[in-house]
């Protein structure tokens, strides 16, 4: 009788934690989206742009080098926010478009990182860290096949049925952040001005520490380094090629809620290496620029493809530029491309 | 494949229910045999030939002393099997130990001989069965067990998969009359065990996982940190090494619980003794009792005098201590508590006062910290640095963040537990109230055992013995 009540109070707790975690507090289980979202909502204003994307994103884009060259006289730089996080392709893109157009702020424009390899319906990278961090109940008959095919299955079923000790870290994190902030502080000036006892001011995440690329080698060995890398784990993300599966599926319905809340969409290709780009054959190019004529027609967006704008020699690895890199692309995007947008 | 993993309790279902499903003893026996096969060969299926052979040897030799009349006979018998025992355990753990300590003497004498390096790996459990497979053939010739008739009851006492790897080190005469009775699943048993099992898992997944997480890089470089942090690094090392064995312990007796077997207990609030040989009462009893009975009281326990009583103390012990394992803070271990069981026998009987019994229990608990300075460090020189760390004011690194608090907190914990138990509180208690409380209690240890654990893991540390 006691094993049988425990056994029925043990579901019972899962599946009430698993609610509380897939819909009252979900950036518990993402925390770096919870990051990205606590520094985007610190604007005072909607920005003008916003960039989704992955840590190519990330890598690729300095905020203050965009605010430089988008500054005018006598105007203030429109603002742009990123929402850029590790291993993020369309699914987490529209969990983090979500939680920002159900809490604010809008942006004016979003920018979508796109690139032949994520539309690819083979393609299941990440499938292993969308378990754990977006999927819920209700994506399991839409994501169970691309959980299989991406050896996400166990972990998927364990964040399903056991949650608390699926994300056991992330709730100990934040039960000991909910009971500092209750815990009375001290809220004194030290002689420089600080506040003691505030909470810190949310950061950007840090992407030369979450990348954590070797030291950069010579300029040939890198090209040779990328040439390799792209043989294998590009190669591998490109066959058999054909678009569709759940990353499509969320992309389009992103486009569609961004039409319907008046956001502008500019579908933004991050610049690769040249052995990178190599991977694409005249085949995977022909469909995945019908792909997105098709989007650009269907949801009235822009499309601009960087993936040449940055040389190899400017490339961490075979993905992410380097800081070099970064600014140049960042430079020429806002020239190119920002600075011709129309904002409030 | 450890009690705290999926993969376990997803062979443990299986076995379960099987056993229970299937009507006749005998081929319940045969299920426990191949589940239990299956489970040690899970981790190195070549070393299930090795248990099979060793422990066959003890089978025939028992069936042999059955039937052989001469006392001369029945005693090279008995001599044989030991010898064998023995010489598979030493091959297989103190081969390299005694390689190594065989080069360094002859370069001490100023002889050049090339070092050598063996890597061999130690079969899981070995200490244990190894143990149990020697009490069975001296129990034999003692008369105080029969021979078992049947090779299944015997591949049972041996490979019983909860007692398997890390013991407890089973008696034939405490095992072996439940092979002959049918077992009936019996529900308030079923729950004991279930009890059992999840306190063991908090002790082991909460407590000792957790304090490990904190300690380990103290005991990696003993000698970057403070005094204060070594004295936290020692009192938590105590309290994980207690959690993590007596947590596997627990767990053991509760697996063994369900399926209808009684395992002795390994641990009775060992932090509470207020003596040496009050702590070796408590603390891994079952290591203790076979150290009594099958080396103390063959080498003449107390009976030749208090001169050879005190050095039989001080054998066994050193040779508790290298049971352990092949390294010389082993050794040193084992010599140290055989000191304190010395000494204790020099202390006046009177002394034995309730009013100092606090005092008695500070003193051992503190004695015992000591000594789990040796069995952690990985060289008499870390202990060393540690001990002296401990007595001499030194600054250095300290425990950052939770740690301390962890630590503190946990020591605290696991005091107040012992002290309870010795009190009366135990798992018993949830017998004593509703179903309903005492299942709220259970999914809720449940729970945070699951939320708490660092799930990182981490093997028992009595798997290495």
């Amino acid at each position: 009788m006691a094993v049988g009540w425990a056994a029925v109070l043990f579901v019972a707790i899962q599946a009430f934690a698993g609610w509380v975690l897939d819909y009252a507090r979900p950036l518990v289980r993402f925390p770096t989206a919870k990051a990205v979202l606590a520094v985007a909502r610190q604007e005072p204003k909607p920005p003008a742009f916003a960039f989704l994307g992955s840590s190519r994103t990330g890598a690729a884009i300095y905020y203050d080098e965009l605010e430089h060259a988008l500054a005018e006289p006598g105007k203030p730089a429109p603002r742009a926010i990123s929402l850029a996080v590790p291993a993020g392709d369309a699914i987490t893109m529209e969990f983090l478009l979500d939680q920002l157009l159900e809490t604010g702020p809008a942006p004016q424009w979003v920018f979508i990182e796109v690139s032949p390899e994520t539309v690819n319906a083979e393609n299941t990278w990440w499938m292993p860290l969308h378990v754990l961090r977006q999927l819920n109940w209700e994506h399991v008959p839409t994501h169970a096949v691309a959980a299989i095919k991406g050896n996400a299955a166990w972990p998927y079923l364990e964040a399903r049925l056991v949650p608390t000790y699926t994300f056991r870290k992330q709730i100990v994190a934040e039960t000991k952040v909910a009971v500092r902030d209750w815990w009375p502080k001290p809220d004194a000036k030290t002689a420089t001005g600080t506040v003691i006892g505030k909470d810190p001011t949310p950061l950007p995440l840090n992407w030369t520490e979450i990348i954590q690329a070797p030291a950069k080698p010579a300029n040939d060995q890198l090209i040779e380094n990328s040439r390799i890398g792209s043989r294998t784990t590009i190669r591998k993300s490109l066959t058999p090629y054909h678009i569709g599966g759940p990353v499509v599926s969320a992309l389009e319905r992103m486009l569609a809620k961004c039409r319907a809340a008046n956001i502008k969409v500019v579908l933004l290709g991050i610049p690769t290496c040249s052995p990178h780009r190599e991977e694409y054959t005249p085949a995977i190019e022909g469909d995945y620029d019908a792909y997105i004529q098709r989007l650009m027609s269907e949801f009235g967006c822009r499309c601009v493809d960087g993936r040449d704008w940055v040389p190899d020699t400017m490339f961490l690895d075979t993905l992410h530029v380097d800081v070099d890199g970064g600014r140049h692309f960042t430079r020429k995007l806002a020239k190119e491309v920002l600075k011709g947008l129309p904002v409030e | 494949m450890l009690f705290t993993t999926a993969k376990f309790l997803g062979f443990f279902l299986v076995a379960f229910s099987v056993y229970w499903l299937l009507g006749r003893h005998r081929w319940r026996l045969v299920w426990l045999t191949a589940a239990s096969a299956f489970f040690y060969a899970c981790w190195r299926w070549e070393f299930l030939f090795l248990i099979l052979g060793s422990t066959s040897v003890d089978y025939i030799v028992a069936q042999w002393l059955e039937r052989v009349k001469d006392p001369r006979q029945r005693k090279g018998l008995v001599v044989l099997s030991v010898t064998i025992n023995l010489s598979i355990l030493a091959y297989f753990k103190y081969r390299a130990f005694l390689l190594e300590f065989a080069v360094d003497a002859a370069h001490w004498m100023g002889w050049s001989v090339p070092a050598q390096e063996i890597k061999l790996f130690l079969p899981l459990g070995i200490s244990f069965y190894t143990f149990e497979a020697i009490s069975y053939v001296v129990d034999v010739y003692r008369g105080k067990t029969k021979p078992m008739r049947n090779p299944l009851d015997y591949a049972v006492y041996i490979m019983f998969f909860p007692h398997l790897v890390a013991g407890p080190i089973v008696r034939p005469n405490e095992f072996l009359p439940q092979l002959a009775r049918r077992k009936r699943f019996d529900w308030p048993r079923f729950q004991a065990g279930v009890q059992l099992f999840l306190l063991g898992l908090f002790k082991k997944s909460v407590i000792a996982d957790q304090v490990a997480l904190t300690i380990d890089p103290v005991f990696k470089s003993p000698a970057d940190f403070s005094s204060t942090t070594l004295w936290l690094a020692v009192l938590g090392y105590a309290v994980q090494i207690y959690c993590d064995f007596s947590g596997y312990t627990d767990m053991a007796l509760g697996l063994a619980h369900t399926l209808g077997f009684k395992l002795p207990n390994n641990f009775n609030a060992p932090y509470v003794a207020s003596s040496p040989a009050d702590f070796w009462r408590r603390w891994h009893i079952s290591l203790s009792r076979w150290l009594r009975d099958y080396l103390y009281i063959p080498l003449g326990g107390n009976r030749k005098g208090p001169t050879r009583t005190m050095i039989n103390l001080f054998l066994t012990m050193l040779l508790g201590g290298l049971w352990h394992g092949a390294n010389w803070t082993f050794v040193v271990w084992g010599a140290y508590h055989g000191m304190l069981l010395a000494v204790q026998r020099l202390i006046p009987k009177s002394w034995d006062h309730p009013a100092l019994r606090p005092l008695g229990m500070l003193l051992t608990f503190l004695l015992v910290c000591v000594g789990w300075v040796f069995f952690r460090a990985q060289t008499l020189g870390e202990a060393w640095t540690i001990l002296r760390g401990m007595v001499v004011p030194t600054s250095g690194t300290e425990l950052g963040g939770d740690g301390p608090l962890l630590v503190v907190t946990c020591v605290v914990v696991t005091l107040i537990g012992q002290a309870l138990g010795q009190l009366g509180g135990s798992p018993r208690l949830l017998f004593r109230v509703p179903a309903t409380v005492a299942g709220t209690v259970m999914a809720l240890v449940l729970t945070l055992a699951l939320i708490l654990t660092p799930g990182d893991g981490k093997v028992f540390i009595y798997f290495q013995f």
